[in-house]
């Protein structure tokens, strides 16, 4: 874990305890604490809430929780980013954007949304267009917004077909454009990834500790 | 006696499992090898179900160890989160009886966990309804500040622009005085007053500007006039300056005697702002160009100059309100990044817009472009294609 984080391992159990409970007043109070107490917002999306979605996750393929805590778990997660997010629109006028968005037919957007807002706090303009995103919409955004970059996620390795021909009519309009993937599909535990070789334009980036480190060596040039 | 008296209850219960009732029911050897499903299992995970592993069914990336925990009998419900025809995945509590070699599994939802899912949604529903209440009255109060804001600095301006005037007009006619032209110093102090008062008079005239433009209040008086005479007003009023730093001004009208129909004094202000920013900040002794051209799409505009230039990053602030502040004119004077902000307004009430191409150490171009509709007279005949 990060040496700077102010997660304890101690703070992370009570936050996946009240996750696992469906207790939301539980996890508000516990992420309003870690940010008063001066939390970055990458320290809290990395190692409270992405840990716990992973692990929620985990229990969830091994059948020891249902999906209706599944359901529950990411929706509390969806509600305590909404206390940081007034963090991630301030600062500097954004140079550069990315559009991301989750292909036709995926319904998991939490972890697209967390690409969007972390591209937010290194100073990019995010467009997040959530989930099942339908491709002729995301062809029209990428005309009028021009993004530097488009990021697409997948968490379900059951919609690659989807994403496959998001990509085949994204590249048709938009040939140059840099894509980057990502989602729990791309995990290698889930399913083969050798399908991307196609793709010279395409970057996988899997986890929001990969992206952080993309946009920050970008930063640095 | 009807149909169903022929037949047994055991008979009516297990039609009524394999067609109608939203239970799944699997019959699967000890191998796990899939003997029988009823119609719900064949509905919630899209496959025929008539062959196969049971393994198919579930979410996991453990197939064969996962498989086994599932081979044994149990009477206590154990949850299995089962693959469903839509790639998601559905969670069921399977008990499991043997019924001779092969084992029979029944796996239903729970309705009290999806009555408790219901009800937690309904409450982050309001908690984020609520939420949104609160952003709203937030927004709205700073709409609100905002055009106080607006009020204030108007009130503020207008209330200065009268002293500002009249310490210009004393001090030049101070300077008129015969015991100030006598005066070597006294000329220097009464000159740098006057300059100082019109800078601070103009700084004024951009904060009302702005003021009105923010509070909606641009409002354009459109005339039809000559493109020609919009130039020569503007290239008037910074004659003087451009002439104190010995910068020579050319003009290029690729089609003398276009008319416009446009606002004229706003363009004028427009063409002022550009060509006091390119003479602030280009080289004493060197030349500033003002060019036209008549396009299909309109009427494009531009002041070349052969400053410092600008990097990418300064080009995508200088239309930001103080984007350009902090730069340095020539002469040393610090800007405060306002002119730009008021060019590009009114170019947008017009419908155009503004450019900006540079290049550090290679000058810059500032101009903006205007749609056909603002020329009065039908673009093909200054494209001479009519």
């Amino acid at each position: 874990m990060d040496t700077k984080t102010l997660i304890t391992e101690s703070t992370y159990e009570q936050y996946l305890a009240a996750l696992l409970q469906g207790d939301r007043p539980g996890c508000i109070r516990i992420v309003r604490d870690r940010s008063s107490a001066g939390a970055e917002v990458k320290d809290l999306y990395l190692n409270l809430f992405q840990r716990s979605l992973y692990q929620v996750g985990d229990l969830w393929e091994q059948h020891r929780i249902s999906v209706a805590v599944e359901h529950l778990a990411t929706a509390i997660t969806e509600r305590v980013m909404t206390i940081v997010q007034p963090q991630l629109f301030s600062g500097a006028a954004r140079e550069r954007s990315i559009i991301v968005a989750c292909v036709a037919d995926e319904y998991h957007q939490l972890g697209g949304r967390m690409v969007a807002d972390l591209a937010e706090l290194h100073g990019w303009r995010g467009f997040f267009l959530g989930a099942n995103t339908p491709i002729e919409g995301l062809l029209q955004m990428i005309d009028q917004q021009k993004p530097d970059l488009l990021g697409l996620s997948l968490s379900v390795y059951f919609n690659l077909p989807g994403m496959v021909k998001t990509l085949e009519a994204v590249f048709g309009s938009f040939p140059g454009l840099a894509v980057m993937v990502g989602g729990q599909a791309l995990r290698p535990r889930w399913g083969d990834t050798s399908w991307l070789r196609g793709y010279s334009n395409v970057r996988p980036v899997v986890t929001l500790e990969e992206l952080e480190r993309e946009l920050s060596s970008d930063e640095r040039g | 006696m009807n149909g169903a008296d022929s037949c047994t209850a055991t008979e009516i219960g297990w039609n009524y499992l394999d067609r109608q009732a939203a239970i799944l029911v699997l019959r699967v050897d000890a191998a796990g090898n899939l003997l029988s499903a009823n119609n719900f299992a064949r509905e919630l995970t899209g496959l025929p179900l008539a062959s196969g592993s049971l393994g198919e069914l579930l979410i996991t990336s453990t197939e064969a160890a996962e498989l086994k925990r599932w081979l044994t009998p149990s009477v206590e419900p154990r949850l299995m989160n089962v693959r469903t025809a839509d790639g998601l995945s559905q969670t069921l509590y399977v008990t499991s009886v043997q019924m001779g070699p092969d084992l029979l599994l029944f796996g239903q939802a729970d309705p009290q966990e999806q009555e408790r899912l219901r009800r937690e949604f309904l409450a982050l529903n309001q908690e984020l309804t609520a939420l949104g209440r609160e952003l709203a009255l937030a927004n709205a109060e700073l709409v609100r500040l905002s055009a106080l804001k607006n009020k204030f600095v108007g009130m503020a301006s207008h209330d200065l622009r009268k002293p500002a005037g009249l310490i210009l007009n004393l001090a030049e006619l101070l300077f008129e005085e015969p015991a100030v032209s006598q005066s070597a110093q006294a000329r220097r102090i009464i000159e740098r007053i006057i300059g100082s008062a019109g800078s601070m008079a103009v700084l004024i005239d951009d904060f009302l500007d702005i003021t009105m433009m923010e509070a909606d209040r641009l409002s354009l008086d459109i005339q039809v006039v000559a493109q020609d005479a919009l130039v020569a007003s503007a290239l008037d009023l910074v004659q003087v300056a451009a002439a104190q730093r010995n910068i020579e001004v050319k003009i290029f009208l690729d089609q003398p005697g276009v008319k416009l129909r446009v606002d004229g004094p706003k363009i004028v202000q427009v063409l002022t702002n550009l060509l006091s920013n390119a003479i602030d900040y280009s080289p004493e002794g060197s030349c500033i160009t003002v060019v036209s051209q008549q396009q299909a799409a309109g009427v494009r505009l531009w002041v070349e100059d052969q400053g410092d230039g600008l990097d990418q990053e300064r080009q995508q602030r200088l239309f930001e309100a103080f984007g350009g502040s902090g730069a340095t004119k020539a002469s040393g004077e610090r800007s405060i990044g306002l002119g730009l902000v008021i060019v590009q307004k009114i170019v947008a009430a017009h419908g155009g817009s503004c450019f900006v191409e540079s290049q550090p150490g290679m000058g810059s171009r500032f101009g903006f472009q205007l749609p056909a509709c603002c020329r009065a007279v039908s673009a093909l005949n200054y494209l001479g294609r009519a």
